[in-house]
């Protein structure tokens, strides 16, 4: 027994000896080099600067666009090169996320939610906003040193995005909508120069380039990497061959994979800060510093700061809050509120500080209700398309009380609507029907024409009982606590029968599909603006999205083939969006949006209690030039908004 | 030769057994509603893309999801059959096994190594106890097994966590520190390896520890109880020879035959205490693939499964023939 334990014993350390070495990463990261004192005067960081001395890559003068057409970034205050950001991440279902930080679009939103031109220097546009001209930086390179020119941007449209070999097809802001035949045509795109191009539409597009900058975010491939892997190019066969090279399924897969989500593969070449140079997969996956990065601060340094991005693999988000409090990332963003306290406590100990973005979001998620007006059963429908029963539902509730118990007093009473700065944003809309007003209530459901049942709850004028069945997906306790309220206290207490239930999110997205939902609450898709005439998608019945216009959505994306025909405020939403989509200048377009956020505000289709709380975030306190505050929203690409490239650590700290 | 037949037997009935599971699983897996593709439409629509009705479908069409399920499943396994393909994985875009492929390596040696100290440190309690029955020290090794038997493992995992923490200041999330991840194990940080290691062990291992020493324990006792210890005793043969020689070989055969299913688990590890403490074995992988309905990915490692309990079984049967004489006599008697 003796012999065979220490035998064990012996294989059992060889054993952990093996696997570490072998499975503990073989992710080669170069430390991170710390700045020197005369680094104020490098233009490039040290690491490159070395290459250049040793021959292995071109002077930095030469990596850069002309002097003219650089990019000059104004910052807070300029920094020092080195050291590294770690983050948390999921893996590969995070990769928007990975994708948001780095962005480099054509053209994007500054924090003021103007457009401006990025990748493009700038851009001319005729007077009845039917003809674009884009000017790009000459002398401006990919990562991988070629020249970036409008021939990437014209293989891009031509080869890629008509062609549709990512899996998507042509995007929307490509199309012009006559005012009056309402019919859609195509733009065409056109090279002028080698860094020109033109955009010319048969109708006027007032909103093409803000249209471009969430549709369209970048509008480029690198041609030189792509006429070696598309099928149009070395055909079909010697594409499904590259493809199973590259270890994807197929052509289609290969396709989508690097051309959509093109900042995982390793070795395809980009316009960002950082490239990535291992699999997204992995448990450390790191972007190191592009080279031929076409952005200077004032001084004429190269960007970005940082050498390296670091994301860590979790698998579980409270394991992001243990490392944020732990000081063990340097920005973690969508902490959980409830924790708060904890990430206080461990503020000073772990070196961090606590900022918060605002929102756009009408509603704190947790307490964000939408009545189905599609709602399958006809007396139900009726009953939910009635403003009284909502307004009846909205008064019901105490939002000081549910302020406390759902959001720990992080959120305030309010109803449904665009947030302070936003487009729309009107102080009664906000206010409307926010009283705590049961006995209001119970008029209004008995005006609507309900009767009082015996058990104590209302029920239709021809005495069929009604229980008003609410589900979601998200079992988190904020949802929780906020249903209960609502279910056993606020509606029972009006006499409104009403129930909760969670679903698994599969189940839920089969039933919105099927027309299967009454209410939801805390829904995917809850109400958001940054800007209603540019993401209309939770606003306005388009396609098959959110829960409260369920079956109108369907409508209006089938063209009447499927779905319910619309009607009402709803029908007027519809045309409003229409007319939008032909207006001839920005004006009107404004105009338009206005109506149609009256029109919200007339229908409070989406009821609200709270107002949204804002993103939790940890940063560490040596990073500098990280932005205090920012909205968060998918139009400003999330943390992209904040410019990371500009972010570097205070010297001799970290 | 008997023995020969014997395994040649139970290795023909693997077959159907094992494509029984696959089917059973392949049917299971496909039956919330939605696929793979209506989750993956649903989370990607919540980072911002769209997705209009046309590229939905044509991506069902891709992955070969508007066929019927048996459909799906018969090409799957005429696939495995006839070219060893076990198909691809629609997360990872990649064929199944170089998914697995990734992760096998630490999977195998994490739960090795956790079986092993489960064994190396049930077994002499399980003596002891049975030996000093009542005795102090006889309570305080069943008291501890028992809670941890009783505490849910991810439940253990978290106080653990937590405990480190706050002692030592450092969050032991995962099997590798950062540094670990950037410059790899080496023999500077292995000592740190090994502390990190501590906490899936404890977790882990002390679950099944419990039940071997309440095993082992009380068969010992039974053993001990019989009219050949006895007579050995008197004969002169030392406590150590009739301990280990004798009991222990017949306390042996439930333990053995509890190894039956200790293949399939080094295969996959466990999963809710791995999800935890962020351990990158295959557990996570599965319960991700089931979520998302990555029918091929899910499928495959179940039927890895499968094969292994099955062989597991014919393994601990044999061992079992092998450790009990009695086994293979009454066997031949036939």
């Amino acid at each position: 027994m003796k012999r065979i334990s220490t035998h064990v014993l012996v294989f059992l350390c060889m054993l952990l000896t093996v696997m570490s070495l072998s499975a503990a990463g073989t992710k080669d990261a170069s430390p991170a080099q710390v700045a020197t004192s005369s680094s104020a005067i490098e233009k490039e960081a040290p690491a490159l600067a070395a290459q250049v001395k040793a021959g292995t890559l071109p002077a930095l003068a030469d990596r850069l666009p002309v002097p003219s057409d650089i990019f000059v970034m104004e910052m807070e205050s300029t920094g020092a090169y080195g050291e590294a950001i770690t983050f948390t991440f999921r893996g590969k279902s995070d990769q928007w996320t990975t994708g948001k930080n780095t962005e480099e679009n054509l053209f994007r939103f500054n924090s003021q939610g103007l457009l401006e031109a990025n990748v493009a220097k700038g851009f001319d546009v005729n007077d009845d906003a039917t003809v674009f001209t884009v000017y790009l930086r000459e002398g401006m390179r990919w990562s991988d040193g070629e020249p970036f020119t409008s021939e990437d941007v014209l293989f891009f449209y031509d080869h890629m995005l008509k062609k549709q070999t990512f899996g998507k097809s042509l995007w929307n802001c490509f199309y012009s909508t006559n005012p009056v035949t309402k019919v859609r045509s195509e733009a065409k795109v056109e090279k002028v120069d080698d860094y020109t191009f033109r955009v010319t539409f048969k109708d006027p597009s007032p909103s093409f380039l803000e249209n471009l900058a969430i549709d369209g975010k970048w509008l480029y491939a690198p041609k030189h990497y792509y006429v070696q892997l598309l099928p149009e190019f070395i055909g079909a066969e010697a594409a499904e061959k590259k493809a199973k090279e590259m270890g994807y399924k197929d052509a289609t897969a290969m396709g989508k994979e690097t051309g959509y989500y093109y900042w995982n593969v390793v070795g395809r070449p980009t316009l960002r800060p950082w490239v990535a140079s291992n699999d997204v997969d992995s448990d450390l996956h790191v972007w190191k510093r592009n080279p031929y990065f076409w952005k200077t601060d004032v001084d004429g340094r190269q960007l970005p700061y940082i050498d390296e991005l670091r994301y860590v693999r979790i698998s579980d988000p409270s394991q992001a809050t243990l490392k944020a409090m732990a000081g063990e990332t340097d920005i973690s963003s969508g902490l959980d509120w409830g924790n708060i306290v904890a990430l206080k406590q461990n503020e000073t100990r772990s070196n961090y500080r606590l900022l918060t973005w605002p929102s756009t979001k009408w509603s704190h998620t947790a307490t964000s209700l939408q009545l189905n007006q599609t709602a399958e059963n006809p007396k139900v429908r009726a009953l939910f398309q009635n403003k009284d029963f909502r307004q009846a539902l909205s008064i019901a509730a105490d939002r000081e009380e549910m302020a406390v118990l759902v959001a720990d007093g992080f959120a305030e009473p309010a109803q449904s609507a665009p947030a302070k700065g936003a487009l729309g944003y009107d102080p009664e809309w906000s206010a409307k029907w926010t009283e705590y007003n049961p006995t209001k209530a119970k008029e209004l459901l008995k005006g609507i024409g309900m009767v009082m049942g015996s058990d104590g709850y209302f029920r239709f004028s021809d005495g069929t009982p009604f229980t008003l069945e609410i589900l979601t997906h998200d079992d988190s306790s904020a949802t929780a606590r906020c249903a209960e309220l609502l279910t056993e206290k606020y509606f029972k207490n009006i006499g409104i029968k009403a129930t909760f239930g969670v679903r698994d999110r599969s189940l839920i997205d089969d039933m919105l599909v099927s027309n299967k939902i009454q209410a939801i609450i805390s829904p995917v898709s809850p109400a958001e603006t940054f800007n209603i005439s540019l993401r209309p998608d939770t606003l306005v019945p388009i396609r098959n999205y959110a829960a409260w216009y369920g079956a109108y959505g369907t409508w209006y994306a089938t063209e009447g083939k499927d779905g319910m025909k619309p009607e009402g405020d709803i029908l007027t939403l519809i045309n409003l969006y229409k007319e939008m989509l032909g207006a001839t200048s920005k004006a009107t377009i404004d105009e338009i949006a206005l109506k149609m956020l009256k029109l919200h505000q007339e229908n409070i289709w989406e009821i609200g209690y709270l107002t949204d709380v804002p993103l939790l975030l940890a940063v560490n306190n040596d990073l500098m030039n990280f932005s205090e505050s920012e909205v968060y929203c998918d139009e400003f690409r999330g943390l992209g908004v904040a410019q990371i490239l500009q972010c570097y650590y205070a010297s001799d700290k970290k | 030769m008997k023995m020969f037949n014997y395994i040649g037997k139970r290795l023909l009935l693997m077959i159907p057994t094992v494509l029984l599971i696959s089917f059973a699983v392949f049917f299971i897996i496909q039956l919330p509603p939605g696929d793979y593709v209506s989750s993956y439409v649903a989370r990607m629509s919540a980072e911002g893309e769209f997705f209009t009705q046309e590229m939905i479908d044509a991506m069902r069409s891709e992955y070969g999801l508007d066929r019927p399920w048996y459909i799906q499943y018969f090409h799957w396994i005429w696939g495995i059959i006839s070219r060893g393909d076990f198909g691809y994985s629609f997360s990872y875009l990649r064929p199944v096994w170089s998914v697995i492929m990734d992760r096998l390596g630490i999977t195998i040696g994490i739960s090795l190594i956790i079986m092993a100290f489960t064994y190396l440190v049930s077994l002499p309690i399980g003596i002891y106890s049975a030996n000093h029955q009542y005795s102090l020290g006889d309570y305080i090794f069943t008291f501890f097994g028992f809670i941890g038997m009783a505490t849910p493992n991810f439940l253990m995992a978290i106080i653990l966590m937590y405990f480190s923490y706050v002692r030592t200041g450092t969050p032991y999330i995962g099997l590798f520190s950062d540094e670990m991840l950037i410059h790899g194990v080496s023999l500077a940080n292995f000592g740190e390896f090994l502390k990190r290691l501590t906490i899936p062990i404890i977790v882990i291992g002390t679950s099944n520890t419990c039940a071997v020493i309440r095993t082992v324990r009380s068969q010992m006792l039974d053993e001990q109880s019989k009219q050949y210890t006895l007579t050995a005793r008197s004969k002169g043969v030392s406590e150590r020879k009739i301990t280990y020689k004798y009991c222990l070989r017949s306390a042996l055969n439930p333990v053995v035959s509890g190894l039956s299913g200790a293949l399939s688990s080094i295969f996959t590890g466990s999963t809710i205490s791995a999800i935890v403490m962020n351990l990158p074995i295959q557990g996570p992988v599965l319960y991700t693939a089931l979520r998302n309905q990555d029918m091929y990915l899910a499928g495959t490692i179940l039927l890895v499964q499968a094969i292994l309990v099955v062989i597991g079984t014919l393994i601990a049967d044999i061992v079992l023939a092998w450790l009990d004489p009695r086994i293979r006599y009454e066997t031949v008697k036939e």
